[in-house]
């Protein structure tokens, strides 16, 4: 199997939907677990299967603690390839014949 | 009487009021911490490799949490969520272990994956080739393992540099020491951790244990 397949689940795919929706935007673990209603026992195993298969990239945020007064995040984007991949794995849920909608 | 009663009843819903503020007040102080020490835990059931990286991770994601209830509901979730991203990294990882020999004299050798098949099968030619001289085996095999790097490296894609070659050849002349440590890693070069270690007074013995151990570690099975 590809090591960019895997299997997508709903709560992947809602992280997914907010993620594809400003590919550029980066979001910490606590964002997307607030956007999409996520613990944090769901979420990060989530975030590590989708950036293992280079669907997203983390990097450490930008910012000097000691200033910000706060631990720098983990932030997390798409790759173009997961972009690619998050695109059509919507797409397939959208078209796919009895599938309620989901989220709003 | 009347008018006692009432009195006793509103210094007992003032006490009981005043202590609930207390314990509810002494509950947000120590929430954070308790947090804090929950994502500690929860950490520390990580691989090395990704330990740090998420216990940061979590700690800033902690501190973004409005509340100590949701802080302590956040942090209980990360102490769930280890054991799952521990259970993925191992498989995730399966590209990324490594065999690493340890020799009488302290010095160790390790070699990543992309050596692993290749080694795999130049130790079955070890083994079959046991009844000769070492120079003579050594000389042997150097042109064997050559020609097996070019095999492994069309196969894998993955080219077995010069380096990983003379780390192999090493082992190879090596493994006939008695006293040879062979510890097998995960995570690759950069882990600390040996998943196992054998020893083995037998010359052969570790070479065999290799040969077993390999199908295994690639199947990710060993943690």
């Amino acid at each position: 199997m590809d090591e960019t397949q895997i299997r997508v689940s709903r709560p992947m795919l809602k992280v997914l939907k907010i993620m594809i929706e400003r590919p550029q935007t980066p979001y910490s673990g606590a964002e997307i677990g607030r956007e999409v209603d996520l613990g944090s026992g769901t979420l990060y195993p989530l975030l590590q299967r989708l950036e293992n298969a280079g669907w997203l990239k983390s990097d450490w945020e930008d910012v000097n603690p000691s200033e910000a007064g706060r631990p720098r995040r983990r932030l997390y984007r798409l790759t173009g390839h997961g972009q690619t991949l998050a695109g059509r794995a919507l797409a397939e849920v959208q078209t796919a014949p009895g599938v309620l909608a989901w989220g709003s | 009487m009347g008018l006692l009663t009432s009195l006793l009843e509103w210094v007992v819903a003032f006490v009981a009021g005043f202590l609930g503020h207390v314990v509810a007040h002494d509950f947000c102080e120590v929430t954070p911490m308790i947090s804090e020490k929950i994502i500690e835990a929860a950490a520390s059931q990580l691989p090395v490799s990704i330990r740090e990286r998420y216990l940061d991770e979590w700690r800033a994601d902690l501190w973004d949490q409005p509340g100590s209830i949701a802080k302590l509901k956040w942090a209980f979730g990360c102490f769930w969520s280890a054991r799952r991203l521990r259970l993925q990294d191992a498989c995730a990882s399966r590209n990324r272990m490594s065999i690493g020999f340890t020799f009488e004299n302290g010095e160790t050798v390790r070699l990543d994956v992309a050596t692993l098949t290749w080694l795999g099968s130049t130790l079955k030619l070890l083994t079959l080739t046991a009844w000769l001289p070492m120079p003579l085996r050594t000389k042997l095999l150097q042109g064997v393992t050559s020609a097996s790097a070019v095999v492994t490296a069309k196969r894998y894609g993955a080219v077995p540099d010069q380096q990983r070659l003379r780390q192999l050849l090493l082992v190879l002349s090596r493994s006939s020491n008695k006293n040879v440590q062979l510890r097998f890693y995960i995570d690759g070069i950069a882990a600390k951790e040996a998943l196992g270690d054998l020893w083995s007074d037998d010359p052969m013995g570790p070479t065999q244990k290799a040969l077993e151990m390999i199908p295994e570690l690639k199947k990710g099975r060993k943690q």
